[in-house]
Parts: C-alpha cells; sequence; structure tokens
C-alpha cells in the first residue's frame, strides 16, 4: 500500500521545523499583520457576527417602535435611518462578508491548500470592510446615518430630497466595501480553480467548493451593476449629472434596474454558499454520501443563472409592459425548480442515512433551515405571480417572505455551521446543550415574529411606517411580532455567551473530527494547514481512505516541507487538478493594513468633502499598494522543486498558466460587466427620453468623425506600443531601454485618446450637466479614465521593475498584467467610441 | 484520472473555457434569450412598433435558440465531443449529465417565457 503514496521515503530531520518556521503566525500586536488563512477567516467572522449583532439591536428598536399603536420611542426621522442601517448592515456588511469568511477560512482547508493564492489579498479586503464597515455604522450614531431605504431609490436620494451626507455615506461607504467583496470573488475563484489537491477533479470537488465558486462568479457580474449605480448616484448629488433627473432626461427607474440587477441575484449570493454548507453537513449526518451530487451542481449552476433573470420582478408595479413582466415572472417560477431540487436531495441523504440521520444541533438548525426556507420559498413563487405582486407589494406579505427566505435560507445554516465547524479552529465544541437551547429559541423566536407579518401584511399594513394608528386590526399582531423578536434575539444572546464560554481559537490542537466527516477539512491540521498535501481519489476522502490522515500526518503525500524555504503550495489544472507549478505566497506584512486604511480614507473622506486628505490616503494605499506588490514576484531562482510521486514542479509561471494571469482575468470580468452595465444604461436611457439625444432641437450634434478616428488610431497604435514592448523584454541579466521607452509611449497614447475623446465633445458644447445623454457621454470617458489610470499605475509599476532588473523574458508577470488589462482597455475604449459616435446616427 | 503516473503530465483536455462553455452551455442560451426578448419587447413598445411585431420576435427568438438546444440535448455526447471531452475520460459521464441537466432547465425556462408571447399582450401595461 505504502508504494502508491506520492512520498515513501523517511523525511528528512529539520523538514518539519522549516514549514512550520515559514509559516509561524506573529504574535502580540503584531498578530493584525497576519494572513493566514485561519487568522484572517476567524477575525472575519468575528466582525460579520459583530455587524449581525448590531443590526439586529436595530431591528429590536424596530419593533418595539412598532410593538403598539401611536408609539413614539424613537423619532420617524431616526426610524427612518435606523431601518435603512439594518437592512444595509444585515446585506453588506454581515451576510456577504460572513460567506466570504467562511470562504476564506473552509476552502483552503477542503481543498488541503496551506493557504488562499492571494493571502494579502485577503488580508487587504478583511481590513478595508472591518474600517469601513465601522465608520459606516457609526454613522448612525451622529444622525449621519443614510434614510433612503437599503435600496435608496431616487429621486428621494438625490440632494434636492436628501441633503445633507447622509445619502453620500451609504453611496461611498457600500461602494467600497464591494470592492473588499469584489477582492474576495477574486481569491475564491483562482483559489478553487487552481489550488485544489492533486486529484481532486471538478467532479471530485466538494459541493461547498462548487457553491463559492458560482457565488464568486455571480459577484463578478452582479456588483458591478450596483457600484456603477453608486457612481452614477453620487455624481449626480456631486456634480449634477442628471442621470436620474427626469426633466433633463434622466429616469429614476435606472437605478431600479442597476439596483436590483444587483440586489436580486444578491439572495442567491447569499444563499448559495449557505446551500453549499447544508450539502457538507446533512451527508456527515447521515453518514451517508450525498444523494444526487451531479443534481446539486446542477441546481448550483442553474440558480447562479436564473438568478440574473429575477430582477424586474422588483419592478412589477412601475409601469413595465405585461408580456416583459410575464418573462421574469416565468423566471422568477422557474428558479423554485433548482431550489427545490436541493431541497429533495437534501432529503434524499437524510432518509438514506444508517443507521439513522444523527440529530445534533448542526441537524436541527438544517431541519429548521428546511421548514423556513420551504415556506419562503413558497411564499416566493407567491409574490412571483404579477397580480399577486400588486396586491402584496410594498406591504409586511413582503417583509415577512423575504425574512424567512434570508434567514431561513442563510442565518440558519450559519449557526448549524458554526456548531458544525467550531471544533476545525476550536480547542472546545460548542455545547451541544445549549445548542438545542438556541435553536429551539430561534426557532420559535423567528416564527413568532414573521410568521403574523404575512397576516399583518394581507390586512395592508406597508412596509417601512414609523408607527401606525389604532383600530387598523394590526395591532395585536405587531405586538406578537415583536415578543417573537425579542426570543429570536435570546437564542442569539444564548450562543454568543456560549461562544464566549467554549471558543478557543487553535491551530494545532483542534478537536478530532467529532463528527466522523468525510471531507479534507478534518485532516490534522496546523498553521500550515496540513502536512502535506493528500492525492484525492474520491469525493469523501477520510471515508474512502482511512489511513489518509496518518499518511498525511506522516508526509507521505505531496509537498511535505517547504522546500523553497517559504510558504509555497501546489497549483493544479482548473479541470483535473494535475500538478503544474508551486507558488511561492507572501508571509505577514504591514502593508495590506496600510493600504485598506489608505482606502477607507479615501472614500471616507471624500464623502465628508475633505478632498485633500481624500486624495492624500489614495495615495498612501497606492504606496502601500507598490510596496506590497514589490516583494511578490521572487522569479525563478529556485528554479524546480520535487513534490513527491517523481513530479517536479517549477517555482514560477508567467503567462496563461500563472494564478496572476488568472485573476487579472476576473478583474477584467468584473471591469467588463461594469461596462456592460454602462452600455445598458445609455441604451435604456435614449430609449426613455430620445428627445435629449443628438439630432432633437437644441442638443449639441456629435463631433467630427476625423474626433472618433483620432481616438481610435491612438488606442490602437498605444496596443500595438504595449505589444511590441513585450518582444522588447530583455533576457535575464540583459538591458533593452527601448521595452520602457515602447511601454511608457503606449501608455501616453493611451491617455492622448482618452483627452481627444472627451475634448472631442466638449468642443461641440455639450455638457455632463445639460442633459442625460451629456451625463451618458461623460460618463464613458470617466470610465475609461478608470481603467487607463489603473493601466498607468501598472505600467509605471512595471517600467520600474524593469530598471532594477526585476522585469525580463522569464520574470514578466508584472509586464503580462499590465499588457492584458491594457488590450481590455483597448477593447472598452473602441466599444465605447462606437457606441457614443455610432449609435446616435442610427438612432436618429 | 486513474493514478499517479498521470499526475505527471500537468497538460489537460478539455482546456477550462471549453468545459465551463460545455457544462454552461444551456444556461448561457436562456440568458441570451431573455436578453433578447426583453430588449425586443422593450424597444419595440417604446418605438411604437406594436404588438404583432414584438409577439413575433419573441415567438421567433424562442424557437430560434431552443431548437437548436433540443438539438443538443437529443446528441448530448456527440457535443461532448465537439467540446474536446473525449469518450471514457475521467468524469466524462458526470460533465455529460451535468451539461445535460442545466440544458434541459434552460429550455424549461426559455419555453416557459415564450409561451408568455402567446397569452399576454405586448405592450399594454399590466397596471
Amino acid at each position: 500500500m505504502e508504494r502508491h503514496l506520492p512520498n515513501t521515503a523517511p523525511r528528512p530531520d529539520g523538514e518539519l521545523e522549516t514549514l512550520k518556521r515559514a509559516w509561524a503566525v506573529p504574535r502580540g500586536f503584531r498578530l493584525v499583520t497576519a494572513v493566514n488563512n485561519q487568522v484572517i477567516g476567524i477575525l472575519y467572522i468575528g466582525a460579520a457576527l459583530l455587524f449581525f449583532i448590531l443590526a439586529g439591536i436595530l431591528a429590536l428598536i424596530m419593533r418595539t417602535q412598532l410593538a403598539v399603536p401611536e408609539n413614539d420611542l424613537v423619532s420617524q426621522d431616526f426610524y427612518n435611518q435606523i431601518f435603512t442601517m439594518h437592512g444595509t448592515t444585515m446585506m453588506f456588511l454581515f451576510a456577504v462578508p460572513v460567506v466570504e469568511a467562511l470562504g476564506v477560512m473552509l476552502l483552503p482547508q477542503m481543498l488541503a491548500a496551506r493557504d488562499l493564492p492571494f493571502p494579502r489579498l485577503s488580508a487587504f479586503a478583511i481590513w478595508a470592510y472591518i474600517i469601513g464597515g465601522l465608520v459606516f455604522f457609526s454613522t448612525v450614531f451622529y444622525d449621519l446615518a443614510p434614510k433612503g431605504g437599503w435600496f435608496m431609490y431616487p429621486p428621494l436620494t438625490l440632494k434636492e430630497y436628501s441633503p445633507g451626507d447622509n445619502a453620500d455615506f451609504w453611496l461611498l461607504g457600500i461602494g467600497f466595501i464591494e470592492i473588499s467583496a469584489i477582492a474576495g470573488a477574486i481569491e475564491i475563484v483562482v483559489g478553487t480553480l487552481r489550488t485544489r489537491p492533486p486529484g481532486m477533479s471538478l467532479v471530485r470537488m466538494p459541493i461547498f467548493a462548487w457553491a463559492m465558486l458560482i457565488f464568486a462568479a455571480m459577484i463578478m457580474i452582479a456588483f458591478p451593476a450596483v457600484i456603477l449605480g453608486t457612481m452614477l448616484l453620487e455624481i449626480e448629488r456631486s456634480f449634477g449629472w442628471p442621470f436620474f433627473t427626469a426633466e433633463k432626461g434622466g429616469d429614476p427607474l435606472l437605478w431600479q434596474h442597476l439596483f436590483w440587477f444587483f440586489g436580486h441575484p444578491e439572495v442567491y449570493i447569499i444563499f448559495l454558499p449557505a446551500a453549499g454548507l447544508v450539502s457538507m453537513m446533512v451527508p456527515t449526518m447521515a453518514r451517508h454520501p450525498l444523494v444526487g451530487y451531479r443534481l446539486i451542481v446542477v441546481a448550483l449552476i442553474a440558480t447562479g443563472f436564473f438568478s440574473f433573470g429575477l430582477w424586474v420582478h422588483h419592478m412589477f408595479t412601475t409601469g413595465i409592459p405585461s408580456l416583459s413582466l410575464g418573462f421574469f415572472s416565468a423566471a422568477s417560477m422557474a428558479v423554485a425548480v433548482p431550489s427545490g431540487i436541493q431541497v429533495f436531495s437534501w432529503i434524499a441523504t437524510m432518509a438514506a442515512g444508517r443507521p439513522r440521520f444523527r440529530i445534533t444541533t448542526p441537524s436541527l438548525f438544517i431541519l429548521g433551515f428546511l421548514f423556513i426556507f420551504t415556506v419562503g420559498g413558497v411564499t416566493g413563487v407567491m409574490v412571483a405571480l404579477v397580480p399577486v405582486d400588486f396586491q402584496v407589494h410594498d406591504t409586511y406579505f413582503v417583509v415577512a417572505h423575504f425574512h424567512y427566505v434570508l434567514i431561513g435560507g442563510m442565518v440558519f445554516p450559519l449557526f448549524a455551521t458554526f456548531y458544525y465547524w467550531t471544533p476545525m479552529v476550536s480547542r472546545n465544541m460548542l455545547s451541544e446543550t445549549l445548542g438545542r437551547w438556541v435553536f429551539w429559541l430561534m426557532f420559535v423566536g423567528f416564527n413568532v415574529s414573521f410568521f403574523p407579518m404575512h397576516i399583518t401584511g394581507l390586512l395592508g399594513m406597508p412596509r417601512r411606517v414609523w408607527t401606525y394608528p389604532e383600530g387598523l386590526g394590526w395591532e395585536t399582531l405587531n405586538m406578537i411580532s415583536t415578543v417573537g423578536a425579542y426570543v429570536l434575539a435570546a437564542g442569539v444572546a444564548l450562543f454568543v455567551f456560549d461562544l464566549f464560554r467554549r471558543f478557543r481559537p487553535t491551530f494545532a490542537d483542534s478537536v478530532d473530527n467529532p463528527w466522523g466527516a468525510g471531507t479534507l477539512e478534518w485532516l490534522p491540521t496546523d498553521t500550515y494547514s496540513t502536512r502535506s498535501i493528500p492525492y484525492v481519489k474520491s469525493r469523501e476522502p477520510l471515508w474512502d481512505q482511512p489511513e489518509l490522515a496518518r499518511e498525511v500526518e506522516e508526509g507521505r503525500h505531496f509537498l511535505p516541507g517547504a522546500p523553497t524555504g517559504g510558504r509555497e503550495t501546489i497549483v493544479t489544472s482548473p479541470i483535473d487538478a494535475r500538478p503544474q507549478y508551486v507558488i511561492r505566497m507572501p508571509g505577514p506584512g504591514w502593508m495590506p493594513l496600510l493600504a485598506a486604511v489608505g482606502m477607507a480614507g479615501f472614500f471616507l473622506l471624500l464623502t465628508v468633502k475633505l478632498v485633500v486628505p481624500a486624495v492624500l490616503s489614495g495615495i498612501v494605499m497606492i504606496v502601500a499598494c507598490f510596496i506590497w506588490a514589490w516583494k511578490l514576484d521572487h522569479g525563478p531562482e529556485i528554479p524546480s522543486v520535487e513534490i513527491g510521486a517523481g513530479v517536479r514542479l517549477p517555482t514560477y509561471m508567467a503567462g496563461p498558466l500563472s494564478h496572476a494571469w488568472w485573476a487579472m482575468v476576473v478583474l477584467i470580468i468584473v471591469a467588463s460587466s461594469l461596462y456592460i452595465a454602462y452600455v445598458f444604461s445609455y441604451l435604456y436611457l435614449w430609449v426613455v427620453s430620445p428627445e435629449v439625444w443628438p439630432a432633437a432641437a437644441g442638443v449639441p450634434g456629435l463631433p467630427e468623425a476625423a474626433w472618433p478616428v483620432s481616438a481610435g488610431v491612438l488606442v490602437v497604435a498605444g496596443s500595438a506600443l504595449v505589444s511590441a514592448a513585450g518582444r522588447l523584454l530583455p533576457r535575464p541579466g540583459r538591458g533593452a531601454r527601448a521595452f520602457a521607452l515602447l511601454l511608457g509611449l503606449g501608455a501616453i497614447s493611451f491617455l492622448a485618446a482618452l483627452i481627444c475623446e472627451g475634448l472631442s465633445h466638449w468642443q461641440t458644447g455639450l455638457r455632463p450637466t445639460d442633459s442625460a445623454y451629456g451625463a451618458m457621454v461623460y460618463m464613458a470617458s470617466f470610465l475609461n479614465l478608470q481603467v487607463i489610470a489603473a493601466c498607468t499605475i501598472l505600467a509605471l509599476y512595471a517600467i520600474a521593475r524593469y530598471f532594477a532588473g526585476k522585469l525580463d523574458t522569464e520574470r514578466r508577470v508584472n509586464f503580462d498584467n499590465a499588457a492584458l488589462l491594457y488590450y481590455y482597455a483597448a477593447m472598452q475604449m473602441l466599444l465605447g467610441l462606437v457606441l457614443l459616435h455610432g449609435f446616435p446616427p442610427l438612432a436618429s | 484520472m486513474g493514478s499517479l503516473e498521470d499526475l505527471r503530465n500537468p497538460g489537460e483536455r478539455p482546456g477550462t473555457f471549453a468545459m465551463l462553455i460545455y457544462l454552461m452551455l444551456g444556461p448561457m442560451l436562456w440568458g441570451l434569450h431573455l436578453t433578447l426578448i426583453y430588449g425586443a419587447n422593450t424597444l419595440i413598445c417604446a418605438l411604437g412598433g406594436g404588438a404583432a411585431a414584438s409577439r413575433a420576435t419573441v415567438i421567433t427568438a424562442t424557437v430560434l435558440i431552443a431548437v437548436p438546444l433540443s438539438l443538443v440535448l437529443l446528441i448530448q455526447r456527440r457535443a461532448g465531443r465537439l467540446f474536446g471531452i473525449a469518450d471514457g475520460r475521467a468524469g466524462q459521464r458526470t460533465y455529460d449529465a451535468i451539461s445535460r441537466l442545466t440544458g434541459l432547465l434552460s429550455l424549461a425556462g426559455i419555453l416557459w417565457a415564450g409561451t408568455a408571447a402567446a397569452i399576454l399582450s405586448a405592450c399594454v401595461q399590466g397596471r
């Protein structure tokens, strides 16, 4: 048997010590510089839990206010602030971050990777989130919190109707928290596809990894729409570009389209990972492999797609043609099918359990989830029916529905997760006895609180009201809901008590696979994750290879040491997980923290119009990123290492196999999603108000054709120069100054194209404040400016690396990434030129 | 992938892109269908093109997308080979099954949405 293992020879002296040294976690105050996924994961989950509790307290205040009619416990204005902050905090500061946090903590363990491929990016994301989130939440204490609802609909949120900085805190604060989410998504996509253990092909991947992969892909497509929306709204508030002002050709409904194109997938962005967690726990409790693995994968993919076809069901009452409503009604019902597939699959697995499905605290939360989520799903199909939606829109029925979906579909699985996976990172398990109390308090409290809201809604009680008069028949139901909310809160409080009592984080002395699970996160671990990276032959390796834990711990599998002396893990091929190279990863450092502080400062100072300090903060961020990135590219100084089974892997990779290349591709998908959202917005506003487009009376005409042609030529020339620079990269140890010159000229060419395009419209007399058309035209230049600024920074960085002797034909990742972004920028700019100069004549 | 020896070959076929397209072919066609019918309906109604034109566009788009998708479902294994997934390759049956089932769900979604054209008037506001 031993001869089938990747490493059969005795392990050399000192190997384990080197591994421990490489992955040591900083102590004391330097703990904030740690990048190990377990440290970051625990911190991330802790912060998300804090925001959950804070938002929950706001909910209790709301429920207390609504307990009796004509109550004046809080003022109307403050109530508006707290319901906005409750929704915003739950969605942006709790639900998405906690899922990403679980990804950061669990994925490397489930994939037996030593860490995710960009540990400093994870550290940056968590610190940006913590700093930004705390500052954003604190606005509720200074009367500065936004009060336009978590969806921030204009025209209510335009400057005329929402003066002050409250709305700006939402727009800029949430904007950069979304950047943090996108950073996490990049990490998860590349980590899931490229750092799986040898042998773990896509069809052997744990369902949670599938769910996280789809979750991250959905973030890449959905979040850019709301980022564009927040940019448009903030620009209109600050500079008067009328994207949403009807009298100048804008349309408030554009915001709803952009917001809900993000907002509805958001529900599934939250739900799918939770479903993935359930798919991991149910087989363990049933002691039976998941029934219908393929069906669950199908359901995850289908749900991910269908969720993007539902956004208009939040807009059924806005006057959209009946037939269009029919399309979205159909999609809204169709999405119930894959969700149903998952539910039946879990039930079948439970039924297949031998001797029977074990009833533990995680099991109770899963059963609670099944009940509550199914009720939420059924009411979801009800509101997907257009006539029903017309009746219950903006009533408490909808409040009940989405809390059944979100709390049932996400919070209950999350609590199951806490009980199930705490032993993986703690010396103690959480208490089973208290856990059962927590479950019953939460389950009963939840249903007592939210079930009556269905009836209150059918009786006509609208959402978001501060108080209500007596005699409408709502009093008793509201009182019951409030009592239920306190019971639910008692359950959460008991959980927090148990957590403080029992949770003792550890890397090496965790509880040993207490549930008898079959997946890799239950292998013995330390700060370096597993001693060796297992060769995987099935979906439940710990069940099918009973000796695996011992073999891994003895270093019999892959990469049992740290052959380069630093942090490293194996990069495998995306489909079959064949080893391709060994990635060398950075250790602890201050720069991710400093960059996060700089970014938080930039956005938050900009919110309160302190422009100069904001710019200085932005510079701090860029400098920190430069320093952080400078040491990432080790180059092929140690050309290759032996990982076991006679496999020798390079320690450096450039081009399409490189993880850096993959990260850049993911970033480009995000950027292109944002630009597609812009193209949609442009065409949408034309459909709504063609009278402000060129050819209409009083609207400046298009620039002469020479202008866009010149801009196009400059873009093509810039791309050609960048490409030529790539061919002139010097060999190691040689110089080739023409490289720097050509890359610099390429950057200048792109900047010139940008200026040319902006000037072309300016000289016609068109101004961005004139009309929605003018605003959209200059917005294209603004979006191009963002990408070109990023390209220029990358080009300057590549040139600096070249002069430092750290960029050549072999060590070329920095150039490849810059070039990739430049080529994308060229496509975006050319598409923009065609749209802005080609569409208006066609349309007129 | 069968044995440790297989791990020594770092390359793989099909490439990631081809595999992802194969697994998500149905949902991508569903997305294309929704974009086309929603965009066309909005545009035709906004430009005053009339209900008949809108309905005809929706039905045409539905047929043009549903028919090739149905064909792919009928010749799933052959389609898999076109994407580079050879017969007997490790995981082949699972990849085929995932592609077939996502395609089937998508076909249902396409027909479900397309049927609306036969029932509802195209440009009248629902409310």
